[in-house]
């Protein structure tokens, strides 16, 4: 019998191996941004799910930094479509193999008993207190290399012209 | 909830990423396959450290988060000179770039 959380984690693995191969299906490198940010959206919430929200609003904080940024350069490569840019008959098989020759150690393991959650509520705490001025300047840092990406693309669709993208 | 489940999602996930190196012949697409295979180290990481480990896991999530941001600041780099260079983004034609 399948536990509650156990098929909570089954359907959230499901979304996010969907969204992983969403990325290369898509024609448009905007679509696979957006699903690769769907890809970060939701391992914050496998993080949620194994007792680190802390960690899941710094993935939240990343994905918004860096894939803002990778949004920011499919803008300027609207010619995507017109490239044939991934072979769908090598990635779904050569994913599987790699799958299968990777998780074939792990019949063979008998796993320890687990411990419990070592990310307590007081440790929490103390990260939140002495930590969290140094993680709005990472994210502030993020944001800078957006606005300088956004500058960026401007320059080179200034310089090239639209639909330059080869 | 047994430790194997949250392995195979990181197995899994990596492979997609690997398999997504191979098969794709676009700078940036190589570059987003990149960033799927750091997802599944961090999916890794963080499983274990609620099932086994003692201690923080924020310093290796932070240097695994690092290697992404590089690894934007270096995708935007090349975009911007492959778009003034007018080079392709086929990588398979990338040793024009010697040039």
């Amino acid at each position: 019998m399948v536990s509650l959380d156990t098929a909570i984690f089954i359907i959230i693995a499901i979304m996010e191996i969907s969204a992983a191969y969403l990325i290369f299906f898509f024609k448009n490198l905007m679509h696979s941004a957006i699903a690769l940010s769907t890809v970060f959206g939701i391992t914050s919430l496998v993080f949620a799910f194994l007792g680190n929200p802390l960690l899941a609003v710094f993935q939240l904080f990343i994905m918004v930094g860096g894939i803002s940024v990778y949004i920011f350069v499919g803008v300027a490569a609207p010619g995507l479509a017109r490239f044939r840019h991934f072979n769908p008959k090598v990635l779904l098989p050569l994913s599987i193999l790699i799958f299968m020759v990777l998780a074939y150690p792990l019949l063979s393991i008998t796993f320890a008993q687990p411990s419990t959650n070592v990310l307590q509520q007081s440790d929490v705490t103390q990260t939140f207190t002495s930590g969290v001025p140094i993680f709005y300047v990472i994210m502030l840092l993020l944001f800078a290399v957006s606005l300088g990406a956004i500058i960026l693309i401007k320059i080179a669709k200034r310089q090239v012209g639209p639909g330059a993208v080869k | 909830m047994i430790p194997l489940l949250v392995i195979l999602l990181s197995i899994f996930v990596f492979a997609i990423g690997a398999a997504g190196v191979v098969a794709s012949r676009h700078f940036v697409m190589i570059i987003l396959s990149m960033e799927v295979m750091l997802v599944a180290a961090t999916i890794l990481a963080v499983g274990f450290f609620y099932y086994y480990a003692d201690g923080s896991i924020l310093l290796l999530l932070f240097s695994i988060w690092a290697i992404a941001a590089v690894e934007v600041i270096a995708l935007i780099a090349f975009y911007q000179y492959m778009l003034k260079e007018e080079t392709t983004m086929d990588v398979t034609s990338l040793s024009t770039l010697k040039d």
